[in-house]
């Protein structure tokens, strides 16, 4: 597998009026073909900022791209001129979003919609565009794809809606997808069907795979690798098993706590993170974690750990690396006691 | 649609009814009446009395308005207690096509001035351009036509001598539609200062709605979807933003449209535009009723006509909007 994105060192700043935010602080990850990455963190933990700055889509001014390389099929994004991105973007990286229900435009039918990227990249005339607008509704499942073409976003509900954002996204068979929380805004059977989608999709068209959610559990069927954010920060990277196996973050630990289990025999209690994440303006000096972190040295509120490797391609940036398997399996033990 | 727009039509006679009603009321109740003076010698009594009797005015004003109303509906407006020998009909006739020309070409002088305007200052947000256009948009909006006639005159008519000062007509024998004149360099000599100044102060406030208008869609998650598609920034504002955008720009149009084709009392004065603008003042001032049903109706009339186009076009822009 060849390396198809290449992320170093991503630093992304807001400027607004009450000060600088600091939304994404040194970011380094990579994706390699066909793989798939989850992406997980909190509400404002900068992940969808990421991906965004990696589409250089942040909206400037306020936000600027302070530093950084992003490295896509030889070259760095951050570097090429503004048509050259617009070559990039619905073509080579497609990218969908969380809220179908607005991330499409109201006034146009989903014809125009998807067919204005055929025509932009692809250069075909209406005609094929239109044909090929169809087969893509048909391809993600949508019945009755000739006649529905015509309709508007509204007349289509949100499920059908995030397909015909996916049909878009795909439309120019594009080599990376980023899903920014696709199914955040779905029902539950309806956010099943759509990773279904994706996943078949990703498959057919050999694409490789950026989803961020801040479910950790719908990741496991879906991910290769998981990297976890936190306060614009990569805390946690590592393989999709290894990663709910031995979790080496406390970050990661909490947030698999928190996740319901419907197989286990006894109900659990569901454990919290406690607190809230730092303010983005008022950067800790230390580990950002660390006031809500149980497992807290002194060293963690003086110096900002590094991510360091605990395992072959598991990575975790905490001065303790808790065992989470062993955290987990007495947290599982004494919850059962607890029920009995 | 179509069925739409009958109930909608049908729906405005009761509307209509309850203006005409309103305005023959208020108007009554006025102190003093339209035969109190002649020129600027009162008239005696008697003769007061006689005019009175003449026009029907010592009738009850239930019987007043019933009478109105049935000359109404045969298209008959009344005579004018002022203008003795004029019909209500003959002034709207003569006065309303020059209002409504000079209304029109206004109106599309600020549409084009105003919408660009606000684009290129949304696009430029919170850099010189934008402030550059807000500025001299508030200033539009601030100064008064009665500041800003004068002064056009003062410098294009005074001193520079490219127009006439205060003068309208042309060759109303070869007329487009029964009252459209030739639009020759005859009549755009004439009309080029009095559009100006009407169009300055439409195009401002249209140019602030459509900027502040487009800066809220230009934030929503359907442009930067557009933009995530590799779209050229032209097509993402002309095609995904700008149609969303007119909305808000719509709305105000159908008021302003019915507003400014009635033609204004300030400029006409200015100019020397034998409009309708002044009826509205003066048919007041004289108590002379008929003339003040007349333009009333007629505001009115157009008001509802204009409203009705905006929804319609409401459909047009959004079709999430449906009347059925």
């Amino acid at each position: 597998m060849g390396r198809l994105l290449e992320v170093k060192n991503l630093e992304t700043r807001f400027h607004t009026q009450d000060g600088t935010v600091h939304a994404v602080n040194g970011v380094s990850f990579y994706v390699d073909e066909g793989e798939t990455l989850g992406v997980v963190g909190e509400s404002g933990s900068g992940k969808s900022v990421t991906m965004l700055s990696v589409m250089r889509l942040i909206p400037q001014p306020p936000g600027e791209i302070t530093n950084g390389e992003v490295w896509f099929e030889g070259r760095d994004l951050l570097k090429i001129d503004k048509e050259e991105m617009r070559e990039v973007r619905g073509n080579r990286i497609a990218m969908i979003f969380q809220d179908p229900m607005t991330s499409l435009n109201p006034v146009l039918t989903i014809e125009r919609q998807i067919t204005e990227v055929l025509e932009l990249h692809l250069g075909m005339n209406h005609q094929q565009a239109r044909a090929r607008a169809i087969e893509l509704l048909k391809m993600v499942g949508i019945p009755a794809a000739e006649e529905r073409i015509d309709s508007y976003p509204h007349q289509f509900s949100g499920g059908m809606r995030q397909r015909v954002m996916i049909a878009m996204g795909l439309a120019c068979h594009p080599r990376l997808l980023i899903a920014d929380e696709p199914t955040t805004a779905l029902d539950v059977t309806i956010q099943a069907q759509i990773v279904e989608l994706v996943k078949r999709l990703r498959d057919e068209i050999g694409m490789s795979v950026i989803w961020i959610t801040h479910d950790l559990a719908l990741l496991a069927g879906l991910a290769d690798r998981i990297i976890v954010m936190y306060a614009g920060q990569i805390v946690e990277s590592s393989p999709v098993h290894e990663l709910y196996k031995n979790p080496r973050h406390p970050y990661t630990i909490g947030l698999l706590q928190s996740i319901p289990r419907l197989d286990e025999k006894q109900r659990e209690r569901l454990q919290a993170i406690e607190g809230l994440p730092p303010d983005l303006i008022d950067y800790p000096t230390g580990c950002p974690f660390a006031p809500r972190c149980r497992f807290a040295i002194e060293k963690c509120w003086e110096v900002d750990p590094p991510l360091e490797e605990v395992s072959k391609g598991h990575y975790s940036a905490c001065w303790v690396k808790p065992e989470g398997a062993e955290i987990m399996h007495q947290w599982h033990a004494s919850n059962t006691e607890e029920s009995q | 649609m179509t069925k739409y727009i009958i109930r909608r039509l049908l729906w405005n006679i009761p509307v209509l009814f309850l203006i005409a009603a309103t305005t023959f009321g208020l108007s009554r109740a006025l102190p003093g009446g339209p035969f109190d003076f002649a020129g600027d010698r009162s008239l005696p009594e008697s003769v007061r009395e006689n005019l009175k009797r003449k026009y029907n005015l010592d009738a009850p004003i239930y019987v007043q308005f019933a009478d109105y109303m049935m000359d109404l509906m045969r298209g008959d407006l009344g005579p004018s207690f002022r203008y003795r020998n004029q019909t209500v009909n003959d002034i709207l006739k003569q006065t309303f096509p020059i209002s409504f020309q000079l209304g029109i070409l206004s109106l599309a002088l600020g549409l084009l001035i105003g919408i660009p305007a606000g684009i290129i200052a949304a696009l430029n947000h919170n850099q010189w351009l934008d402030y550059l256009s807000s500025f001299v948009a508030i200033l539009g909006v601030s100064i008064p036509n009665i500041v800003l006639g004068p002064f056009l005159i003062w410098i294009f008519a005074v001193k520079l001598g490219w127009f006439p000062a205060a003068q309208w007509g042309v060759d109303y024998t070869e007329l487009y539609f029964g009252f459209i004149p030739p639009m020759n360099s005859d009549f755009w000599s004439h009309a080029a200062l009095p559009t100006i100044t009407l169009g300055t102060a439409l195009s401002a406030s249209i140019a602030r709605l459509t900027r502040a208008s487009l800066l809220q869609v230009i934030r929503e998650d359907y442009i930067r979807t557009a933009r995530a598609k590799g779209l050229p920034e032209r097509t993402v504002i002309i095609v995904h933003a700008l149609k969303n955008s007119l909305i808000p720009v719509v709305t105000i149009l159908g008021p302003l449209f019915a507003g400014v084709v009635t033609g204004t009392f300030v400029v006409e004065q200015i100019f020397g535009i034998p409009g309708l603008g002044r009826h509205f003042v003066q048919s007041v001032t004289n108590r002379d009723y008929p003339v003040v049903m007349g333009t009333a109706l007629l505001y009115s009339v157009l008001l509802v006509l204009a409203n009705l186009f905006v929804d319609i076009a409401y459909a047009w822009l959004d079709p999430r909007i449906r009347y059925d």
